[in-house]
């Protein structure tokens, strides 16, 4: 079981290099989602999941009982991994807010046109004039 | 309901949340929201003062959340070091939070900027507290959070460009971050900062190589957090693009929240025997500090300046702390101390200039020094004591700052080397130290000629663009006076430099006291594991 | 997205989606639940209703904004944490001894402490932020359309 999620999360952590890699910013934000599914795996997996397949419990209390039945699982690193992608969650929902408006920004999806540097001959008042929308009444 | 000791750790951590909670309560009303964050900001500022003086003395307080004790419970730790950060969190929430009133757009505050600035404040504070490798995880994704959307906050294309680049080289640190966390667990059963460095250092026990390489790895990822070279080039991208008084907090706290992680692992958790990674982060230190410079160099823009400053000051501090003596460690704090109160506020007075001249492109500007104005002097007195204290003239903060390291890598060359530095290499990091500060005393001074005392450039009717009237930036349509209370913020930091640099003996001697107590990390591990079997 | 079926079957399932969410909530404390998961029940019920009758109509349906969800969330999360504090000068996030069980017949009870109050208020958090999030994209989604034609 191990071995086999190690695996994965190398896969996943490999497909999301390439991904991040690539040009377009929605492959991009797709690369970050899936690093973070492997970082995920990689801090489950710690919880040494071996003793799965040969008859761990769950690490919950059952009812009536007062201890946990041993051999069982760690739930430390499941929590762990609950907090990670509730984080992971949050950021991914801000990541494609952010695409969005890049996108609404830009016109362009594209990564080395978003970059690209705007034009170096900003006078004195261009400043202002890029940014000063009338601010709504508060 | 108690103020104990415990009660005081938790507080840093507690008030800016419950600061922010009240600011999005009150979103529709401005005025009400403003005075909350003041006052939030205030009692952060008091709380982290009270805490310091607790610690003062060389004690550690510890706070375990919810009675669960270390090493499975996660626990708060406030010794010297990280109370001293919150201290200077604590003044920065104050100082930045006053600044923000008048010189963030009010369509931004009434969107959010408050309850994002405290609920930043409260990462940056649970950040230095922490004693919980997966809770600073979880702290440093709350400071990541809401610096995201500070970030993007009020739009434009520049700041999407800048947050697009941040936000996506900060993410890839998490997911290193993340997958250390994973293997180091896997390897030692517990992520107690304190639990894992009596592991770690436990010689009887076998220690796996991959939990080595797992605290190499959180290292890479506080290194990318901090900026350091080759990992920096998100900062530069993105710092000079929000308002002013986000990219002050960011310059100020959020690298320095990165470095005092390197501080703290490399002094705590990094094995006695693995000299070879503090070789490596001192020839990164040196590399961070010369490219950093030379960066700021060839740059324009007055916030991009000060933006590879912030890199090339970051190197002092991991060369401070890679040169691994009291002395070095003690000064690279002060150097951290010293550089969050004079970057920020020349972040601040780069803003001013914005208002008031309406560029940021030290081609265009010109004319600040200006007398014909009441606030000409002012604006100087602002800039000239953090530029000159960050270019390490005496006797600011800055000169004493770089002084200690310097002391520190010459002690090293005295001694005929460290395990982990021989003399040469100490001796090459002290020239680059030197010829760095030269460079940074050039960038400073080039600001200081192109920004003020250069003449304002003319229109045709004669009239000075920009410094004969203030010229509206993001803020407000409509021209406002400039007023006495836009410099106060600045003005109390160069105060605090000023004063560092006056007492930067007594100062730099409790920081080395520091020092010492960090090197010899038997103390933290037993004051977070009290009555704690091994 | 206007079908037939799907809408008569999102006016079922909401309300049962919401009702299931609090159960999973409340049942989080001794077996497998909590406010994180109920919270994405709850709010998945309503991104439904909001997919087959449009955000506007979710919004109307919920009478306070999204983000005012959040917000009460998070004032409820950190209040709770609180109270042990409160009572007994405990550290923050204490619910240890601070646990009331009330037995509503012989079999059923219902605990009560300030973990629950936490949970109630990441229950609220993430129903709000995801709420927030999925009716800001669905609306700035509409309203490219509406420029484009």
């Amino acid at each position: 079981m191990d071995a086999i999620l190690a695996i994965v999360a190398g896969i996943v952590a490999a497909a999301a290099v390439y991904l991040l890699l690539q040009r377009r910013l929605l492959q991009v934000v797709l690369g970050v989602a899936l690093l973070s599914h492997a970082a995920n795996t990689v801090v489950f997996l710690s919880a040494g999941l071996n003793g799965i397949l040969d008859g761990a419990h769950m690490p919950i209390i059952p009812r009536g009982e007062t201890a946990l039945a041993t051999p069982h699982a760690d739930p430390l690193p499941q929590a762990f991994v609950l907090t990670a992608i509730v984080i992971a969650f949050g950021v991914m929902a801000f990541l494609i807010a952010l695409a969005w408006r890049t996108y609404m920004e830009t016109g362009t999806d594209d990564l080395s046109e978003i970059w690209k540097p705007e034009e170096e001959t900003a006078g004195p008042m261009e400043g202002a004039k890029q940014e000063s929308t009338p601010p709504t009444s508060s | 309901m108690t103020f104990d000791s415990t009660f005081l750790v938790v507080a840093p951590v507690a008030i800016p949340l419950i600061t922010a909670t009240l600011c999005l309560f009150t979103a529709r009303r401005l005025r009400l929201q403003q005075l909350i964050s003041t006052i939030g900001s205030l009692i952060l500022f008091g709380a982290s003062l009270v805490l310091l003086l607790g610690v003062a003395g060389g004690e550690i307080w510890t706070a375990h959340l919810s009675n669960w004790h270390a090493p499975i419970g996660i626990v708060l730790v406030a010794d010297r070091l990280a109370a001293s950060m919150v201290l200077l969190t604590g003044i920065c929430a104050a100082t930045i939070g006053f600044f923000s009133l008048s010189q963030v757009a009010a369509r931004d505050q009434a969107s959010g900027f408050h309850s994002l600035f405290h609920f930043l404040m409260a990462g940056v504070c649970g950040a230095f507290l922490t004693g919980d490798l997966f809770n600073l995880f979880v702290w440093f994704e709350v400071m990541l959070l809401s610096s995201f959307v500070l970030l993007g906050l009020g739009g434009g294309k520049k700041r999407i460009q800048g947050a697009v680049k941040y936000v996506t080289l900060n993410l890839i640190g998490s997911a290193i971050f993340l997958v250390s966390i994973g293997v180091l667990y896997g390897q030692l059963g517990t992520l107690n900062m304190a639990d894992v460095a009596a592991k770690l250092a436990d010689e009887s026990a076998e220690i796996h190589g991959s939990a080595i390489v797992a605290v190499v790895g959180l290292l890479v990822a506080f290194a990318l957090k901090a900026g350091v070279f080759p990992l920096f080039f998100w900062l530069p991208a993105s710092y000079h693009a929000p308002s002013p008084a986000t990219s002050a907090i960011f310059a100020g706290l959020l690298t320095k929240v990165g470095v005092y992680a390197l501080i703290r692992t490399c002094t705590l958790i990094l094995p006695p025997d693995a000299e070879v990674v503090l070789t490596v982060l001192a020839w990164i230190g040196v590399a961070t500090m010369f490219i950093g410079v030379m960066g700021a160099a060839v740059q324009i823009e007055f916030r991009k300046v000060l933006s590879f400053h912030i890199i090339s000051q970051i190197g002092y501090m991991v060369l401070g702390l890679a040169i691994y003596t009291p002395l070095a460690i003690g000064a690279a704090v002060y150097f951290m101390a010293h550089n969050i109160i004079a970057k920020s506020n020349l972040f601040l007075v780069a803003g001013l200039a914005r208002r008031i001249a309406g560029t940021e492109d030290l081609k265009a500007l010109g004319g600040l020094a200006n007398a014909k104005y009441w606030w000409g002097p002012w604006i100087m007195i602002a800039f000239f004591i953090p530029a000159m204290s960050l270019a390490g003239l005496p006797p600011l903060s800055g000169f004493f700052a770089k002084l200690g390291i310097l002391m520190g890598g010459l002690e090293v060359v005295e001694q005929g080397g460290t395990p982990s530095l021989d003399p040469v290499s100490a001796a090459i990091a002290v020239g680059v130290a030197l010829l760095v500060g030269l460079f940074t005393l050039f960038s400073m001074i080039k600001i200081w000629n192109e920004a003020f005392w250069k003449p304002a450039k003319q229109r045709a009717d004669g009239v000075a663009i920009g410094v004969d009237r203030p010229t509206p930036v993001a803020l407000d349509p409509r021209p406002v006076p400039v007023r006495f209370s836009w410099f106060v913020p600045s003005l109390v930091m160069a105060g605090i430099t000023v004063v560092m640099g006056l007492f930067a003996g007594p100062i730099l001697a409790w920081y080395e006291a520091m020092a010492t107590e960090l090197l010899t990390p038997e103390l933290y591990r037993a004051a977070v594991l009290q009555g704690v079997e091994p | 997205m206007r079908s037939i079926i799907l809408s008569s079957m999102i006016k079922a399932l909401m309300p049962l989606m919401a009702v299931a969410s609090v159960f999973l909530l409340l049942r989080g404390h001794d077996e497998p639940g909590g406010g994180f998961i109920g919270g994405l029940l709850l709010a998945t019920g309503l991104v439904g209703y909001a997919v087959v009758f449009g955000p506007v109509a979710a919004r109307t349906l919920l009478h306070v904004t999204p983000r005012m969800v959040v917000t009460i969330g998070l004032a409820i999360a950190v209040i709770s944490g609180w109270i042990g504090w409160v009572i007994a000068g405990d550290p923050f996030l204490t619910s240890r001894g601070h646990w009331v069980t009330i037995h509503l017949t012989a079999e059923s009870y219902l605990k009560i402490g300030p973990s629950l109050g936490f949970d109630i208020g990441v229950y609220l958090l993430v129903a709000g932020s995801v709420m927030t999030f999925v009716f800001h994209m669905m609306e700035a989604d509409s309203g490219i359309e509406v420029r484009e034609s």
